[in-house]
């Protein structure tokens, strides 16, 4: 019982926290990410965690534990939440600053 | 809206990604150092924007003067002294001092309160 209680503190938030409507404006770090499609052809198809975020930049960890910086602007990403669900994120739509992310208003697109 | 005041929904999530920027940072502690102390300083930044104050449980969990994350035993020590929580960053040497009077205060008037109650039901 006392095992639960803690894990109901901390897991199910995150689980219920971050939705496809409020991705846009949520945290990146620690999410599953993909590259769906990019203007750049090696970029395609490179996936893993994301360890970092700048204004410009995605940086994610693949398997074999390498890092991989990639420019947002010209890629279209597809993040995995908690609860399984998978989002398609064109990398335009989030290019600024982390901390920025939440106050912008966005046309809806989905 | 106020000048400067955020709309609550907005405040809700910036809530939520500084938890969740926090718990990363413990997670990475021992893994990648330099990554854990980005996710503090992410985290520091939503809070600056959003007007936050960072929640007890993490509010001494990182240096006010280096920005670090900190976990007691590895990068920090904590002692009581002249009424007083001390954390020492080991990575910068700041010492955070945190009076705890007012607490000792309340005990020792509530301790005397108590016996002067129960004094007066025996007479």
């Amino acid at each position: 019982m006392i095992g639960q209680g803690e894990e109901e503190d901390v897991k199910p938030d995150i689980l219920l926290m971050i939705t496809p409507q409020n991705i846009f404006r949520h945290e990146f770090v620690g999410l599953h990410v993909e590259v769906v499609a990019s203007s750049h052809e090696g970029y395609k198809g490179l996936k893993g965690r994301v360890v970092d975020e700048t204004k410009n930049t995605i940086k994610f960890e693949d398997v074999q534990g390498n890092e991989k910086i990639i420019p947002k602007k010209v890629a279209v990403f597809e993040f995995t939440l908690p609860n399984g669900v998978k989002v398609e994120v064109n990398g335009k739509v989030i290019a600024m600053r982390p901390e920025n992310r939440i106050k912008k208003r966005y046309k809806k697109t989905w | 809206m106020r000048r400067g005041r955020r709309p609550k929904w907005m405040i809700n999530v910036a809530e939520e990604r500084v938890n969740i920027l926090f718990n990363r940072a413990q997670e990475e502690l021992n893994l990648n150092r330099d990554r854990s102390n980005r996710y503090v300083q992410m985290a520091l930044d939503i809070s600056k924007k959003y007007n936050l104050k960072i929640d007890t449980t993490w509010n001494r969990r990182y240096c006010k003067n280096c920005h670090k994350f900190l976990q007691p035993g590895v990068n920090c020590q904590v002692r009581l002294k002249n009424s007083r929580v001390e954390i020492k960053c080991q990575e910068c040497g700041k010492i955070r001092r945190i009076p705890y009077t007012r607490e000792k205060k309340v005990k020792r008037r509530r301790k005397i309160e108590f016996h002067t109650i129960k004094k007066g039901h025996n007479e």
